[in-house]
């Protein structure tokens, strides 16, 4: 999985490229806990996103505790929506 | 077009098969009041299973009907008619259910047969799990409850995805988990259990570390007395009524508990532990937990030692050093008495559900021995026991 970021006066913002799972999910957390302090606006672009599993999902939870509330999913792909739907997240996460 | 309905508890399910539009929207409608008519004091729950169109006609009855019924539900609704319903509005203004996805096991790579139903590998990353019975759904729908919610929890599993029609069935998907099951850690090295135990017992105590919130799941505790309840004409009366006691100490606590935490249960997937199967979980002190433990290790094999083979691969000497371990770590120490004192209050937890069991299955083979067994296990240790607490 590929991440990009650009970290603009506090306002963060993320495109993810690739798979989300239990192989990649250490990875954005760490990039998480490396670059966002929990204070101000963070954005996931999911375009480039293809699949999310169980260990994704599991980040994006602690992601979304950790910002309060302010994190927000943009372009979510049918495919990962689904998964959001169907695990109840779509109600859990902020996604445009 | 057809209108059929069936009744279930204070329900009315009224089924409308084919089209609703104006050419025959009056017939319905007729239908539709004549079956209230007949069923009044109920619920209408509109199943629109076999509904193919509906045109705006078909939305002016539904408002009718609202007018009569602010609560109108509809269920089983296809792609299409959500669409109409969706753009609208009227998703808004009533209960819309969308039908399950439907899916085929046809041409999946079958995995395993279960008790209720099978296991199929649908694709690369996801299983199918079918369930026979067409009464299987509120039991798949709380299971899958009960996993949303304790993975928002935090709690370490796999959510499942969605729930689907297979065939006159029902099936849930879930992904496909790359991990081993700590029974087949145990089995593949049993003279070294130090590196399962500690996979075991770091996801035992992060599930009991888990406060959830009050009322989403069952309280052992709850649970526990009315087991004693029923045993209680069973066992002499002083230790029946010292049972009640020590069990009413407990604090009403609402810690999450797996309720079934045995080995088959805890996948590891890279490195780490992950909970499955959790049509279990309930709240209440880890006692309860420890209860359900200690028979799954030793309690139910206790008159018949290969018992525990059957189930789960190991033996018994293998079984109780790995439940001797999970103890020691659990509570941190090495110190004999103490982890005797917490086996001691797990069996009395765990030979009260057992001498309930076998009460109220008397034919079964060896009744009578295993209920004088736990009856005379559990009776000599409530007096030795003053404290479930640990």
């Amino acid at each position: 999985m590929n991440i990009t970021f650009n970290n603009n006066n506090g306002a963060l913002n993320v495109a993810l490229e690739g798979r989300l799972d239990t192989n990649t999910a250490p990875q954005l957390d760490s990039f998480i806990n490396e670059n966002y302090s929990g204070e101000g606006s963070l954005v996931i672009d999911c375009e480039k996103l293809a699949y999310i599993s169980s260990a994704g999902l599991r980040v994006l939870l602690s992601t979304q505790k950790k910002s309060k509330g302010a994190l927000k999913l943009i372009n979510v792909c049918e495919l990962v929506m689904e998964v959001f739907e169907m695990t109840g997240f779509a109600d859990i996460l902020v996604i445009e | 077009m057809n209108v059929t309905y069936r009744t279930d508890k204070n329900i009315i399910y009224i089924a409308v098969e084919g089209r609703i539009d104006a050419s025959n929207v009056s017939d319905v409608e007729k239908s539709f009041f004549e079956i209230k008519a007949e069923n009044k004091d109920k619920h209408t729950v509109i199943d629109a299973d076999k509904l193919k169109y509906i045109s705006s006609a078909g939305l002016r009855l539904l408002l009718k009907l609202r007018k009569d019924e602010p609560k109108l539900a509809i269920i089983n609704v296809a792609p299409e008619v959500y669409d109409v319903l969706d753009m609208t509005g009227f998703t808004d203004m009533l209960t819309v259910e969308k039908a399950y996805r439907r899916m085929s096991v046809e041409g999946c790579e079958f995995i395993a047969k279960g008790a209720n139903g099978a296991v199929y590998r649908y694709d690369a990353e996801t299983i199918l799990k079918t369930y026979h019975s067409k009464d299987a759904l509120p039991e798949i729908r709380q299971e899958r409850e009960n996993a949303r919610r304790a993975f928002v929890l935090g709690v370490n599993t796999a959510i499942p995805y969605g729930i689907v029609r297979v065939g006159e069935g029902y099936g849930t998907v879930t992904e496909l988990l790359d991990a081993v099951n700590v029974t087949r850690l145990i089995i593949n090295n049993p003279e070294n259990l130090e590196k399962p135990a500690e996979y075991y017992v770091e996801l035992l105590k992060s599930i009991h570390a888990v406060e959830a919130d009050e009322g989403d799941f069952p309280d052992m505790r709850e649970t526990a007395l009315s087991w004693v309840d029923f045993i209680s004409k069973h066992i002499p009366a002083e230790q029946g009524a010292k049972l009640c006691d020590m069990i009413r100490q407990i604090p009403k606590t609402n810690n999450l508990l797996h309720g079934d935490y045995h080995t088959n249960n805890v996948m590891i997937q890279n490195g780490e532990p992950l909970l499955i199967d959790l049509d279990t979980l309930c709240v209440g002190h880890p006692i309860f937990e420890f209860g359900s433990m200690y028979n799954a290790f030793l309690g139910f094999s206790e008159l018949n030692h290969d018992e525990i083979k059957k189930f789960m691969g190991y033996d018994r000497e293998t079984s109780g050093r790995f439940w001797n371990l999970a103890l020691r770590k659990y509570l941190g120490t090495e110190d004999a008495t103490a982890i005797a004192q917490l086996e001691n209050k797990a069996r009395i937890i765990g030979y009260t559900r057992l001498l309930r069991r076998t009460i109220r299955r008397p034919d079964e083979q060896g009744a009578k021995e295993r209920k004088e067994h736990y009856t005379k296990q559990l009776t000599a240790l409530i007096d030795k026991v003053d404290t479930l607490l640990f």
